[in-house]
């Protein structure tokens, strides 16, 4: 029993020391948002913002060259790309699960696959393509590419949800003389609404964080990873405490959305993974 | 027969919007990318391309600064395996450790542990640099209180920087494997335990025959999926290091996109590219054989 005891203090101790090794860059560079510029560059560094203050979301705003705007392109850009993969996916999910069409099996499997190439190796195509046909530095070209990321992994999940409601319960509705868009709408819609909820916070987290490909396809509607990035350069010293207050906005939002939907999280990123 | 007809038509008009994204966007590109691999393309003049047949490729192979073996791909293993080692070690321990079924505050610290996988990987290139800084850095502070002297300059030392990448890394991706081998702990049923503790098996003969062998194709699955990710790996080192010092940290991924759009030379990078989705196809062929296997171990 002893030897139990011991053992249960010390998965404790691993647990919390494993929590506070998870937030301590976080903290970091968090703690420069709320201390003066004068603390955050000075020497010694200080643990806990000795005056804590706002002002520098005030400096940010008003006196720096970090773009505001960036914030609202990744908005507009991740819930653009949120709505155009949630939706293909949900459409593509249903006619997979309850319609029969030659190929169905192979056309399915095919865009499972697509998943697992990567966008990096084909980038430069994109950009090429991107460059020709006029969708470089535009936010809708940033969210069908955003879309492209997340729709084949939604398609699956959501075929996966369609496939457990019976339809027995669409038919009896459509019996009840509901037309086939009220059978989806006031049937099927809401008994699949966790998975389409999951299939949508993948998609948001997905586009809220990418960088790479808005680095290579925009030059003035950027997000706000690459204004982040664009900052972190253009100085020859680094300024933390602003760069700190930069990324706590673009991440606290996020992380507070994050905890109240951490189950949909989880269902879409196991479940991804995890493919039978 | 009408009815069926109209139902097939029905059913490739619902997949229609996602096919034609993925074909458009990635299908296309794809065979795109293979194409140009075989021309000399350049940055500033698109338009413009010569057929070139394998030239691009030899050029990587016989290039110096960096060589494409020595220092690309050593570079590159040397920080996909100490990754997928710390992430996968770390994730197990975690999900070990979290998962028994005493432990209080179980949703508080998954909640943590999932943190740096919702953070975008510049937040946190930036929360890593800031933490390395030789003079502002948390690290030297406390090197410093700790009564060391000869402080290192990480990210500027030649032989700690892939290390303080891995680490970075490793913060960053634990949380994946983490909730994957959650969802792996959590389909062992409990039945079993307690069939094997009613026979006297201890703790550790529990994990050595109970749970390692039942977790062994979630320990390969996750393996594959981020050796994979890692591989593909861009935003972080383009961030914190930008492939250096002296091409230290030039993974295939960053010199992808220096040779590309750094130096302008398309074709070179089109031809990186199909390399690393060689890479990638052996590994996803890895992924697919296992999870069968896993499909068909649990029949």
């Amino acid at each position: 029993m002893k030897a139990r005891s011991t053992w249960k203090v010390l998965t404790y101790t691993l647990l919390v020391l494993g929590a506070i090794f998870t937030v301590i860059p976080l903290y970091w560079l968090f703690s420069a948002t709320f201390k003066l510029p004068s603390e955050a560059m000075g020497y010694p560094p200080t643990f806990f913002p000795r005056h804590p203050t706002l002002r520098n979301f005030g400096t940010l705003l008003f006196k720096s060259e970090f773009g505001f705007k960036s914030y609202l392109n990744s908005i507009v850009i991740a819930t653009g790309a949120t709505l155009i993969s949630t939706v293909s996916a949900m459409l593509a999910g249903f006619g997979f699960s309850r319609y029969r069409f030659p190929l169905r099996n192979h056309i399915f499997l095919f865009i499972l696959l697509l998943q697992m190439i990567p966008l990096l190796a084909v980038i430069i195509p994109l950009y090429k393509l991107y460059s020709l046909y006029g969708l470089y530095d535009t936010r809708i070209g940033l969210m069908i590419v955003y879309a492209v990321r997340t729709v084949s992994m939604n398609t699956w999940l959501l075929k996966g949800y369609f496939d457990t409601i019976p339809v027995e319960i669409e038919d009896a509705a459509r019996i009840d003389g509901c037309s086939t868009l009220q059978v989806f709408s006031r049937v099927t819609f809401p008994i699949a609404a966790p998975g389409v909820a999951a299939a949508a916070i993948f998609a948001f987290f997905r586009s809220w964080n990418e960088f790479m490909i808005a680095m290579t396809l925009t030059s003035t509607v950027r997000p706000y990873t690459v204004e982040l990035y664009r900052f972190l350069g253009e100085h020859g010293e680094v300024d933390w405490s602003l760069l700190g207050t930069a990324s706590f906005i673009a991440i606290v939002p996020v992380l507070i959305l994050f905890s109240f939907f951490q189950k949909y999280f989880i269902i879409g990123l196991a479940g991804g993974a995890l493919k039978e | 027969m009408r009815k069926r007809a109209r139902n097939i038509t029905t059913g490739y008009l619902l997949i229609l919007p996602t096919v034609a994204l993925l074909l458009l966007l990635l299908v296309y590109p794809l065979i795109q990318a293979v194409y140009l691999s075989l021309h000399e393309i350049k940055l500033t003049s698109l338009n413009q391309q010569t057929y070139v047949g394998l030239r691009n490729y030899s050029k990587i192979f016989s290039y110096e600064g960096p060589n494409f073996f020595t220092q690309v791909l050593s570079a590159t293993f040397y920080f996909v395996g100490g990754s997928v080692v710390g992430q996968l070690g770390l994730g197990l321990a975690l999900g070990l450790l979290v998962n028994q079924r005493w432990v209080k505050g179980k949703q508080i610290f998954r909640s943590i542990f999932i943190l740096p996988w919702v953070t975008s990987a510049i937040v946190i290139a930036i929360s890593w640099r800031f933490m390395y800084e030789p003079r502002l850095g948390v690290l030297n502070y406390v090197l410093v209180l700790l009564g060391v002297t000869d402080l290192p300059g990480w990210l500027n030392d030649l032989n700690l920087v892939i290390p303080c990448l891995i680490v970075a890394n490793t913060w960053h991706g634990t949380a994946f494997s983490f909730i994957l081998q959650t969802a792996g702990l959590q389909s062992i049923p409990y039945d079993v335990y307690e069939a094997a503790m009613v026979d006297g098996a201890g703790p550790g003969q529990r994990f050595r025959y109970v749970t390692l062998p039942l977790m062994r194709p979630f320990l390969m699955i996750n393996l594959v999926l981020i050796s994979m990710y890692t591989v593909n790996f861009f935003d972080l080192i383009y961030a914190m290091t930008n492939g250096g010092p002296l091409y230290k940290t030039e993974v295939i991924a960053v010199f992808l996109y220096h040779q590309a759009f750094e130096y302008g030379h398309m074709g070179i990078g089109a031809a990186i590219a199909v390399l690393i989705l060689m890479i990638n196809l052996i590994l996803t062929f890895l992924y697919m054989r296992l999870n069968r296997e896993q499909a068909a171990e649990r029949k």
